[in-house]
């Protein structure tokens, strides 16, 4: 099987991609499964916020999905991790804006700054998606530079949900699930070993980054569909 | 209106009070709702099996978000 994804990716992975293909489609599968989830709460719930969730969830979905694809279509390459790279942090980016607006609704601060919000969103990954695939006229920086870069937003968008997980479980105001929680530290620690692995390249770094998010979805759905 | 059903059938004033909402405002409410199918609205007020249905999936996907510290 030929990898297709980052040079950095192909040297060390060599041909054992099976396994990292099944976790990038068992990943997807679960977070368009919370997705799903989330979409059919809001559509009952109808608070304008919670809309972030299942677009952060698709996105994320389709970030392990262009990964996967990676692997196995040797063609997609440097665009599809680039793109992947995108994705990923608007997913995050997403979930944690959904958080920042629940503290402005309670703080009857909200207005319609959820739609700004979301629009701005929508828009600025529209041009992100636009400056990797269409024939870029600037440089783009090395692959590996921005890789951290993005791996240090993402710990910092998840940092956010975790606090503010934290003082609504401080606050008592809410029946904060222990299961979401740890599933989003499981996501936080994902993105710290793939920084790591970004950083020194090790196997176990990578392979640890699957398995913490694997186990990140897997609480967050279980979770869900516990409650259905 | 689930609290002030003592039988199938609550009044209209009950239920106002308890929700505090003006008078006009309120009816227009329960106009949209009766479009809707969720509830019965003449002199008096009863909840459809549709309504039942959409109180309990509020309830379930409210409880839900609730794990997530969104609701």
């Amino acid at each position: 099987m030929q990898i297709g994804a980052t040079p950095q990716m192909s040297s060390f992975l060599g041909n054992e991609t099976a396994p990292f293909l099944a976790s990038e489609l068992l990943s997807a599968c679960l977070a368009f499964a919370i997705a799903y989830l989330m979409l059919r709460s809001f559509r009952v719930l109808r608070r304008d916020y919670l809309i972030g969730f299942p677009i952060g969830f698709s996105f994320l979905g389709l970030s392990y999905l262009l990964l996967g694809a990676s692997y196995v279509i040797s063609s997609l390459g440097d665009e599809a991790s680039w793109l992947q790279l995108f994705i990923g942090c608007y997913g995050f980016a997403f979930l944690g804006t959904t958080y920042f607006l629940r503290r402005r609704s309670l703080a009857h601060r909200l207005g319609r700054m959820s739609n700004w919000l979301f629009s701005l969103l929508v828009v600025l990954a529209v041009v992100a998606v636009l400056i990797v695939i269409v024939p870029p006229v600037m440089v783009l920086p090395p692959h590996r530079v921005a890789d951290q870069v993005f791996r240090i937003t993402n710990l910092g968008l998840l940092a956010y949900v975790l606090l503010s997980m934290y003082q609504i479980l401080k606050a008592k105001a809410y029946e904060l699930g222990a299961v979401v929680l740890a599933g989003f530290v499981f996501l936080a620690i994902e993105q710290y070993s793939l920084l790591l692995w970004s950083l020194d390249a090790s196997f176990w770094s990578f392979a640890f980054a699957h398995l913490s998010r694997l186990l990140g979805l897997g609480a967050i759905a279980l979770e869900g569909f516990h409650r259905q | 209106m689930r609290e002030e059903r003592s039988s199938e059938v609550v009044r209209i004033t009950r239920v106002q009070n308890r929700v505090n909402v003006p008078s006009d405002r309120f009816r227009r409410h329960l106009r949209e709702m009766e479009k809707l199918g969720l509830v019965n609205f003449r002199n008096t007020l009863s909840i459809t099996i549709k309504g039942r249905e959409f109180v309990s999936e509020y309830r379930r996907f409210s409880e839900f978000m609730n794990r997530f510290g969104l609701v």
